[in-house]
């Protein structure tokens, strides 16, 4: 928010959307990034096993951290190299200029290291009267034009072939400047070679320290890590103390993670081990004993460890497969998504840790907490939950609780369990079942009213609901009235569900009824219960409780807290008695099996008890017609042939819920399924309705559509034939009709939202096709 | 590092099947105060300029190696 601090973020992101080459060029990276990487890991069986070594070695490793840089101090100096810790940049920096005035430096060659960049080391060191050149080719680039990197590996991602061109008739002064990357890297090359041979001292970061060989880890594609760290006499590395490995026997699992992550490759081209002064062999350092210098970085880092929710930050291992799968930093890119040094989701955390909270408030709203990232990382740093513990420690130092309005007024209609203020905003979007409640009771009259300009000028002033956005309001009827009505059990509170005896001659199943579902998509709800019956179960409908996703998404953990444990109050004792739990809509689902035993809102045996109960509607139908055959379903001959397609939702991708929805279709007469792979809808909850970033959620909101147009119209169909598929109905020259489902609630009115074409829950199709 | 071509002279006997048995090689011998290795898997690479692999950056542009000794 511009409230906040320096930044205008509307206004950046306004920038960068309107910005084509700024598009082309990330679009064209992370596509590519995330294609490779997905291949390559999916052709090594190792990985899991790989991740889940690392994870707990990074536990360990900073669980411990005293003792291994001790450790580490002691083998280095064994070793003839020297050790210093720097609690912060400046200190680094004089560290630094202090050595090279040691050994007569002056001329600095660097092989990238965003530890560097992230305390400003050249700047430090320029102004002391040293030469400092970047040799990494993207570093180099981003030195020549005073820029900064906007990814952790690709530091020049948001760069044009024709822009780095420029740089270099820039600052070599000669338009006699080559067009394609070949020629250019070439150039850069022969540029930087007189550097390499002309330096005195080369610095470096370090990916990896392990402790007990006192070695320092560099991998490089480029070359540049060698011969900056063996050509000039001295060798300075500086590393984060994150980086500290206990033992050479640990690094392993880490080799097999972070190529494959980062770039897709196996192995890099290089990978130095360095363990002091080393060779003196170099023809260039003739009778001068090599020098090696460590600096032990902290910034921030120290703190971060006694942090429980940063300290988890400290596992990162800088691949940014986070980065590139990110909706809004695929949209906007890092520098609009990002802080000083780091960017992106995992760049909140290294922001509010480096350099405090106030440089994280400031893009800390772009996380969506849409899950993706945590997908990818392969240390498992649930990125998103850290963002909304940041997002409420930012509400708790930016905004006092008013006492009389939020005590009294506000909460009586919008209830919370916060201890500071609350934006409007947040009280509103993060609670659905209120608003959704109150909205029922009026219904009609409600939606007719919020259709009309001075409710949407209201809402824009009131909550910053975005002018273009029709909020999607419920109607009279609930799907618990129905289900009541027709003679279905719904339990809304821990009596009802305690009291419950159920007929065990009727198979008993425990279906969530989510707020979206219980007042909105009445009809999901609908079919859910109806494919369950069909398949000869007694659906016992748990309702009137939020998940507490919404209240998460705004960072409202109290409140997020206080409504997890209204539903576990109704779940727990139906676990207990063994019941089986099913729910729809991914996130709410994923809320209950992945977030609320990390959030500590109630008794921690009834939440992994749940968690341990939940079972994703369509994977569970998938598995009961694996069992019991598909002769439930209509001939091929009575089924409509359709080609559907199927959009992820973000959390059912994360938590691996998709391959079995896709594995259901295969099994349902008459359908050909066909899959999206955006990441993102761009709806994200309530990420799309905000003004300040509707931009953002349309952006993506568009690049799904495109794709679901290329999707559905059948080979050889024209640019205008394609239009029609994408508006709903028969494609010109295609026999079928094209069905656009996904089970997320955000991702349905996304698609509802921008395009004539409705999105349905794939159970409604499945349905359909029962006998 | 500096010439533009890379030509390694390998035994063959000094081929190991997989990452896993190089690294304990490689580990044990750091542990034994042997600390400087590099692994070097192809010629130098960059794909920085508007992610396009070009060859040669810094160091080599070509790697071959020679495997002696072998007697297949």
């Amino acid at each position: 928010m511009s409230a906040r601090g320096q930044r205008d973020l509307p206004r950046e992101i306004k920038k960068a959307l309107g910005n084509p080459v700024l598009k082309q060029a990330l679009t064209h990276a992370v596509t590519r990034t995330n294609a490779v990487r997905r291949q390559v890991i999916a052709k090594f069986p190792g990985f899991e096993r790989a991740r889940d070594e690392a994870r707990a070695i990074k536990e360990r490793a900073i669980e411990k951290l005293p003792e291994h840089l001790q450790v580490l101090e002691a083998k280095i100096r064994a070793q003839g190299g020297h050790v210093y810790h720097a609690a912060d940049g400046a200190a680094a920096g004089r560290i630094v200029t202090d050595i090279a005035k040691r050994h007569g430096c002056r001329r600095i060659v660097k092989v990238k290291s965003m530890t560097s960049e992230e305390i400003d080391l050249n700047a430090a060191l320029e102004n002391a009267g040293l030469a400092v050149r970047e040799t990494d080719l993207g570093e180099y680039i981003i030195q020549l034009t005073g820029d900064r990197p906007s990814h952790i590996t690709a530091p020049i991602i948001h760069k044009s072939v024709e822009e780095v061109r420029y740089a270099f008739i820039e600052s070599l002064g000669t338009s006699d400047v080559p067009h394609e990357p070949e020629e250019l890297t070439q150039l850069a090359r022969r540029v930087l070679r007189d550097d390499f041979l002309a330096a005195d001292m080369g610095i470096s970061g370090a990916n990896f320290v392990l402790a007990d060989t006192g070695t320092v880890v560099v991998v490089t594609n480029e070359g540049n890590g060698r011969l900056t760290t063996q050509l000039p006499p001295v060798h300075v590395a500086i590393a984060g103390i994150d980086k500290v490995l206990p033992s050479a026997r640990d690094l392993l699992p880490f080799l097999q993670l972070l190529p494959r992550s980062a770039t897709g490759q196996l192995l890099t081209t290089y990978l130095s081990f360095i363990s002091g002064p080393g060779w003196t062999g170099s023809p260039f350092v003739e009778g001068q004993q090599r020098q090696f210098h460590l600096i032990l970085l902290d910034n921030g880092r120290a703190e971060m460890r006694d942090d429980e929710t940063l300290r988890e930050a400290l596992y990162c291992i800088r691949c940014g497969a986070c980065m590139t799968v990110c909706p809004p930093y695929q949209a906007l890119g890092g520098h609009v998504y990002g802080g000083h040094t780091y960017h992106s989701g995992i760049g909140n955390a290294w922001e509010a840790g480096t350099r405090g909270l106030d440089e994280a408030a400031e893009f800390n709203d772009l996380c969506t907490t849409c899950s993706r990232c945590q997908e990818v990382c392969p240390l498992h740093i649930d990125i998103p939950l850290m963002n909304v513990v940041l997002r409420d420690r930012i509400a708790a130092e930016q905004r006092p609780r008013q006492g009389f309005v939020e005590g009294r007024a506000l909460s009586r209609f919008l209830p919370d369990g916060e201890t500071h203020g609350l934006e409007l905003r947040s009280r509103f979007f993060g609670n659905p079942l209120r608003v959704y409640r109150m909205a029922s009771a009026w219904a009609p009259l409600s939606t007719a009213l919020a259709r009309l300009w001075p409710s949407r000028w209201f809402m824009s002033w009131a909550v910053g609901l975005d002018r273009r956005r029709k909020l999607p309001l419920p109607g009279r009827s609930r799907l618990a009235d129905w289900h009541r009505e027709r003679g279905g059990t719904v339990l809304q509170t821990r009596a009802e569900a305690e009291a419950l005896t159920p007929d065990p001659g009727r198979s008993p199943v425990i279906l969530v009824a989510d707020c979206h579902m219980d007042y909105l998509d009445v009809d999901v709800g609908k079919a859910s219960i109806l494919v369950l019956e069909k398949l000869g179960f007694d659906v016992l409908l748990v309702a009137g409780h939020c998940c507490g996703r919404a209240a998460l998404s705004q960072g409202m953990l109290g409140t997020a807290r206080q409504q997890a444990a209204g539903l576990h109050g109704v779940l727990g004792p139906l676990v207990g008695a063994g019941f089986q739990v099913i729910g729809v809509e991914p996130s709410c689902l994923a809320a209950l099996v992945d977030e609320h035993p990390r959030l500590g809102s109630g008794d921690e045996t009834v939440e992994s008890r749940v968690a341990g109960s939940c079972r994703e509607l369509l994977g569970y139908l998938d598995e009961l017609f694996e069992q019991r055959g598909t002769g439930i379903f209509l001939g091929e001959e009575e089924c409509e042939p359709v080609v559907a397609i199927l959009h992820g939702h973000c959390q059912q991708k994360t938590m691996g819920w998709l391959e079995p929805a896709q594995s259901l279709f295969g099994k349902v007469p008459g359908v050909e399924v066909r899959v999206t792979t955006a990441e993102c809808c761009g709806m994200a909850g309530s990420f799309g309705f905000k003004a300040d970033f509707a931009d953002v959620s349309i952006e993506l909101g568009n690049r799904l559509l495109q794709e679901i147009d290329t999707l559905g119209a059948e080979p050889g169909l024209g640019e205008a034939e394609r239009e029609v598929v994408v508006s709903g109905g028969t494609a010109p020259g295609a026999p079928r009709r094209v069905e656009i489902l996904s089970s997320g609630t955000s991702c349905r009115s996304q698609i509802d939202d921008l395009s004539r074409n409705r999105a349905r829950h794939p159970v409604e199709l499945v349905g359909e096709r029962l006998r | 590092m500096l010439p533009w071509v890379h030509l390694a002279l390998i035994r063959a006997e000094d081929i190991v099947a997989d990452i896993s048995t190089a690294f304990e090689h490689v580990a044990s011998r750091l542990e034994d105060g042997d600390g400087d290795w590099v692994w070097i898997t192809g010629p130098s690479r960059t794909a920085d300029i508007a992610h396009t692999l070009v060859l040669g950056a810094h160091g080599p542009n070509a790697l071959h190696v020679m495997i002696l000794g072998d007697d297949r």
